[in-house]
């Protein structure tokens, strides 16, 4: 069965062309602001433009005809609202024309999906961190259940707002990884609440600090607080769900350090620990496609519109 | 933090022989000379200069809990604090998860009672769970402050309150609804405003956020 999933929720525009066994096409295009965070609008406008460009480009690698589709996945929820329309839009637009059932998933789930399947981990705890999202995640009860999330910002979001008040360019992630190389270390706040963590006031921190302390040590102290508060909390998970195994995914997942750490804490206790290949741990087509074809196995049918807002754990995971 | 038995026996110190008693994701706990040592262990994930001060303040924040409660209701008495362990009173008894099925209506309502007197005072445990809890003649010991603070505030208790109503319901099933509806009554006749509480625990039940997060 061949399943094209569409992925819309931020400032990717990602197709993904699946079969039960193979990945026959991941191809993207992201929306860059000139300056500051997303903006919705412009992102949508971006989104639109090159939509249907995207989805031919994925088709002909794939070596496909369109008529080959069996089936069409978008990515339905959580996201940005005006994101989330372009690529319902366009999804229920093949489904319509090639008259095939479509399916809308959650893009969260998603990313912890296509992660198991190419990793072959079975089990995993996942510490899932993005630019909107921080979540640690488990399967327990028929559902992925949110152990550990954060209060306010996601991971990504808060790097790249620390590097447009310290004036690093876009990415900064990859910029604030290499000048921790060089860095020392100063005090930040360690913000973990029970399960939870929070990042707002870190940041706060260390807009007070820009002024006073060398670059280099800011990017250094904020991995090294900020990461091992990630692997606090997916370690706390990992005992409480009694797992052996962590699967990081997202697009914080690139980071180096963040690797390094979550490998240490697995070695100490045991367990395993695992990343997929990049162009699966961002966002991308391939994991809606993937979950999509998955849900649709197991006789799910959802609503053809979207929800900017709904939560992991409201997925009844009835294809595990 | 969920402690798990653990089935090593025996780990040679250099001084002790210390028996692991029980593993969770931050600490281990042994039994020495008849007494609990809960090390907080180091994380080499860390660096030095955030695990270090870290564990001191999680370790003398945790006593000086453990030492507030002990005030109010049965907790094991510390003998020693250092910056990385807490040296307490064993006390020789089953946790109330292994024993729910046969615990007398006394002991539920004392279960209410202990958390009543915790929140009178503003202290919110932060852990409620009945692997936390344990019980000997009929006394129920409240054990694990890791996660304890004090907060002046509905929401925090009704939170902690929530915490232990979702491991009854999720763990012993067959028990929730008789022991959480002592537990509950118990809870608000010990504590002046725990009617208060348990109103604001209807809307904290009613975020979805909440409702599937623990389970």
């Amino acid at each position: 069965m061949i399943c094209i999933g569409i992925e819309s929720t931020a400032h990717t525009f990602g197709v993904g062309i699946v079969t039960e066994d193979k990945i026959l096409a991941n191809v993207k295009e992201s929306y860059r602001p000139t300056t500051g965070g997303i903006h919705p609008r412009e992102a949508s406008d971006f989104l639109a433009g090159i939509a249907s460009k995207v989805i031919d480009e994925a088709v002909t690698k794939a070596g496909i005809k369109y008529d080959d589709i069996d089936l069409v996945a978008f990515s339905r929820s959580p996201g940005i609202g005006h994101c989330l329309r372009v690529g319902s839009v366009a999804a229920r637009t093949l489904s319509l024309e090639l008259n095939k059932p479509l399916i809308g998933v959650n893009h969260c789930i998603a990313h912890v999906e296509i992660g198991r399947r190419m990793t072959g981990m079975n089990d995993p705890v996942v510490l899932y961190t993005s630019g909107a999202n921080t979540q640690v995640i488990a399967y327990q009860g028929g559902k992925y259940r949110v152990f550990a999330e954060t209060l306010d910002m996601g991971v990504g979001n808060f790097i790249d707002s620390f590097a447009r008040l310290a004036n690093i360019p876009f990415p900064g992630g990859p910029k604030i990884e290499q000048m921790a190389l060089k860095g020392k270390y100063v005090q930040l706040p360690y913000v973990v609440k029970g399960m939870d963590i929070s990042l707002t006031g870190i940041l706060t921190n260390l807009k007070s600090k820009l002024s006073v302390n060398k670059i280099d040590d800011l990017c250094y102290s904020l991995q090294e607080t900020v990461f091992a508060m990630l692997v606090e909390v997916s370690e706390r998970a990992l005992a409480h769900c009694q797992k052996k195994e962590l699967l990081l995914a997202g697009g914080v997942a690139a980071n180096k350090r963040l690797r390094e750490m979550c490998k240490i804490m697995c070695d100490e206790r045991d367990a395993k620990f695992d990343v997929p290949a990049m162009e699966y741990c961002v966002d991308n087509g391939a994991m809606i496609a993937d979950l999509g074809l998955k849900m649709h196995k197991a006789g799910i049918k959802t609503p053809i519109t979207i929800d900017q807002s709904q939560r992991t754990d409201e997925v009844s995971v009835l294809w595990r | 933090m969920a402690l798990k038995k653990s089935n090593k026996p025996l780990e040679k110190s250099t001084d002790y022989t210390l028996e692991l008693i029980a593993q969770g994701a931050e600490s281990k706990l042994y039994l020495v000379d008849g007494k609990i040592i809960k090390h907080r262990l180091k994380k080499s994930y860390r660096i030095k200069e955030i695990d270090e001060p870290l564990r001191k303040h999680r370790t003398k924040s945790e006593a000086s809990m453990l030492r507030r409660a002990s005030n109010l209701i049965n907790v094991p008495k510390i003998i020693s604090v250092t910056d990385d362990k807490i040296t307490m009173e064993y006390i020789d008894a089953p946790v109330l998860r292994d024993i729910m099925s046969i615990v007398s209506s006394e002991v539920l309502s004392k279960v209410g009672k202990t958390v009543a007197k915790l929140h009178e005072n503003n202290l919110i445990h932060g852990d409620l769970t009945t692997s936390n809890m344990l019980v000997k003649d009929n006394r129920v010991f409240l054990i694990d402050f890791g996660l304890a603070e004090v907060k002046d505030s509905f929401e925090a208790k009704a939170v902690d309150l929530h915490l232990l109503k979702q491991a009854i319901e999720s763990k012993h099933y067959n028990e929730y609804t008789h022991a959480w509806s002592l537990i509950k009554a118990s809870y608000e006749k010990n504590y002046s405003k725990g009617a208060l509480v348990i109103d604001r625990l209807k809307l904290v039940e009613t975020r979805g956020r909440y409702k599937s997060k623990s389970l």
